[in-house]
């Protein structure tokens, strides 16, 4: 057995970490896609964050 | 406007970050348990948060959006628990582990298969933590992450050992 002591263990979960890693970075590694999705979403928060802002100034002014 | 925002020199650090460790996050979140769609989608939401909060998050960013994206993600678990599509995301599951080289697939299926508790720290662990730092973060007692460690460690074992081909026991 390869994984008795916890080094021994701790190696082989290192390995899978990095094996699972290289197949994500595959998937999901374009950093430019991920920064444009962000800017997207940043902007819709932004939005929400107005109309929030807006609500009791509307309803004081009723 | 927003994406300008993004873009002046104060964010360069923030982008720089971003494309430094969102792969690895989306790796610590899937050896958490979440399925890798969603891992995407929450990493997202946590980097989002750390832009946003940059002054604050980037005095120790990996640790924020770590903390961040177990938040976020069990949130959502708690949400759809009693949806079908709760269902579903068990189904996806299996599906993100597939993805991976089979010996790959065989620890990340077992370390996802451990108690909650236990399975957090092997997930900072194998993101390069050690207990005192995991502690820290998660703003637990130090040697509770020890006795978690310990535990999870010999739990990993003792699967290993158990689906050990017949011929490879001794």
């Amino acid at each position: 057995m390869a994984y008795q002591n916890d080094q021994e263990l701790d190696e082989i979960l290192e390995r899978a970490a990095g094996s699972a890693l290289k197949t994500l970075n595959g998937m999901y590694g374009d950093v430019q896609q991920g920064l444009q999705d962000l800017y997207r979403r940043a902007e819709i928060a932004s939005r929400s964050a107005t109309v929030t802002e807006h609500v009791p100034v509307t309803t004081a002014a009723r | 406007m927003v994406q300008g925002t993004f873009q002046s020199p104060f964010y360069a650090s923030f982008e720089a970050f971003y494309a430094e460790d969102r792969v690895r996050l989306i790796n610590f979140l899937v050896a958490f348990g979440a399925p890798h769609a969603d891992a995407e989608d929450i990493v997202q939401e946590a980097m989002l948060s750390a832009a946003l909060n940059w002054e604050t998050a980037s005095i120790n960013p990996r640790p924020y959006v770590r903390t961040a994206v177990k938040r976020i993600y069990l949130r959502r678990k708690g949400q759809d628990q009693n949806r079908a599509w709760a269902e579903q995301q068990h189904l996806d599951a299996g599906n993100t582990t597939a993805l991976f080289d089979e010996d790959t697939r065989h620890i990340y299926d077992i370390v996802r298969a451990l108690p909650e508790a236990q399975r957090e720290v092997i997930a900072w662990t194998i993101d390069g933590y050690k207990p005192a730092e995991i502690a820290e973060f998660t703003e637990r007692a130090v040697d509770t992450m020890y006795a978690l460690r310990r535990t999870a460690r010999q739990a990993i074992r003792d699967k290993l050992v158990e689906q050990e081909p017949e011929e490879g026991r001794s």
